[in-house]
């Protein structure tokens, strides 16, 4: 994960961010994505697939 | 000249309205609490004492040649420093933005120079609004009006102790997590997120487009729904902004609860709260039901997997925004919101596009409990403010960062884009608590009634 995290963030900003904050990125980033794949545990493909998200509160 | 600051916006309006009071009295009121205050507090990023005092004679002007333009009309506000001012820096609370000057004014801002509002100065916030503390790297923390040595709470931090302190009568704030109820709650003033659409975020630096609200900060429901009818309304400048009319809120807040139906929902909101704004809140419900709300528990299941979908939402939205600034000037931020940024670089595209589709869901589950009750209470924040030196906060609950309670009621609300407003609901510490009401989607109205009902009882009016 680190070195994902590394490789997808070297090019992206402009200053290196310190080991540190890496190694912070990184494992908040592994737990996210360990939340967000027990989102198809969902019913997700009941939604209407034209939804998206200016519609939020809208009419 | 004294307690002239300390008006409410409503009153303050009525005496300009009968010119027993100048519009130029009440800004020179307001620039000398904050000469007094506002060094400590910190909690205004440019004032415009100069431009305000001509608004103001302009304004007195017009007022002696008949011409009124409505309840703001003289009164002395201030405005989060991420709404585009003409002319005026505008910062969103960044290095990055620190010398930006726009050639435009958001569209609130032009409805309320419209409406005949004086513009103070600009308010500090939280950098870029990605926090909800009243942490600032650049420009120092805003310190809480009722005990300087704790936050107010963010990310419209400098709103929350301008308004609380008497420095303005109100201000506007944005909310894509919680950031204007979360101010609001921990200052002991209203802070009202609107329905999404209801009023423009043209203008606004934006966070995160599918959660950003902007709406009012006041020192009372009524000064809030004063506000609210000025911010609201369509502008074609903002796609997601809606074509229902604006109702009369203030003319219609005083119908009371009797026969409303009031949720508490059992999940989420009541852990790792703190015991004495939990007793402040249930007191709370407990006397709108003896005003006549009927009260019934509710379940809403679809808050196990809230703040994962925010978490993705929130992230991918704000990186997708600031991506170009990242790839050339990502020295430019603070620790924090550079990291979190990085973060949302980081957020693979079917996880955000999952947390589109589970937010639909949980939209549905909202949907389904407001067809059972009219409106839900819950704590707006679960801990009073916390020392601007504390890291972590213990409740009965465990230990947790600080950042981990301020928006940990409210971010729902900016899912669904229904309303929430966060009223003054006594104390916890000695520091404000803030009850949340929040709606079905466009019934503002209600939210607000319910407030303005529990804001008689709780001041015995």
């Amino acid at each position: 994960m680190r070195a994902e995290i590394e490789r997808r963030l070297r090019d992206a900003l402009s200053d290196p961010l310190s080991p540190e904050e890496l190694a912070e990125i990184a494992e908040r980033v592994g737990f996210l994505r360990q939340q967000a794949a027990r989102l198809c545990e969902l019913p997700l493909r009941e939604v209407d697939p034209a939804f998206g998200p200016v519609e939020a509160g809208r009419e | 000249m004294s307690g002239l600051a300390d008006l409410s916006l409503a009153e303050l309006s009525r005496e300009l309205r009968a010119r027993r009071v100048t519009s130029i009295e009440a800004t020179e009121a307001c620039l000398q609490r904050i000469a007094e205050r506002d060094e400590l507090l910190n909690s205004f990023r440019t004032l415009c004492a100069d431009e305000a005092r001509a608004e103001a004679a302009e304004r007195d002007r017009e007022l002696a040649d008949g011409r009124w333009r409505g309840p703001l009309h003289g009164v002395p506000l201030g405005l989060k420093d991420l709404l585009q001012t003409a002319g005026i820096r505008t910062t969103a609370g960044s290095a990055l933005l620190r010398d930006w000057v726009p050639d435009a004014d958001a569209t609130v801002v032009r409805r309320l120079r419209n409406a005949g509002a004086v513009s103070l100065g600009k308010l500090n916030m939280y950098e870029f609004a990605f926090g909800a503390t009243s942490d600032n790297p650049h420009y120092g923390p805003v310190r809480n009006p009722h005990d300087p040595a704790r936050g107010t709470g963010g990310s419209s931090s400098g709103s929350g102790a301008a308004v609380a302190a008497g420095l303005c009568y109100g201000s506007v704030g944005s909310d894509t997590g919680g950031s204007i109820r979360c101010p609001a709650a921990l200052c002991g003033i209203v802070g009202l997120k609107p329905t999404y659409g209801r009023v423009s975020r043209h203008g606004a630096v934006p966070l995160a487009w599918s959660l950003d609200h902007l709406g009012p900060m006041a020192r009372t429901v009524t000064d809030a729904a004063l506000l609210l009818e000025a911010l609201a309304g369509h502008d074609p400048a903002d796609p997601t902004s809606s074509t229902r009319p604006v109702p009369p809120y203030a003319a219609r807040l005083e119908g009371g609860v009797r026969g409303l139906r009031v949720g508490i929902p059992r999940e989420l909101f009541w852990s790792w709260c703190h015991s004495e704004v939990e007793l402040r809140v249930r007191e709370a419900i407990e006397l709108l039901r003896r005003e006549g709300a009927e009260i019934r528990e509710v379940s809403l299941p679809s808050l196990d997997y809230a703040a994962t979908v925010q978490g993705c939402l929130i992230l991918a939205e704000a990186a997708a925004y600031h991506r170009e600034w990242l790839a050339t000037r990502s020295g430019d931020y603070g620790s924090r919101v550079r990291m979190r940024l990085a973060e949302g670089l980081c957020v693979e595209a079917a996880d955000y596009l999952n947390a589109l589709q589970a937010r639909q869901l949980l939209r549905d589950d909202f949907s389904r409990v407001f067809q059972e009750v009219d409106a839900l209470l819950t704590p707006a924040v679960p801990i009073p403010a916390p020392r601007l030196d504390q890291e972590y906060v213990a409740v009965h609950d465990g230990v947790a960062p600080a950042q981990f309670y301020m928006v940990r009621n409210t971010f729902v609300f900016n899912m669904t884009g229904t309303p929430a407003v966060s009223v003054p609901c006594g104390a916890a510490e000695g520091m404000p608590v803030g009850l949340q009401i929040a709606g079905r989607a466009w019934e503002e109205e209600t939210v607000l009634r319910i407030a303005r009902a529990w804001e008689r009882v709780f001041r015995g009016e």
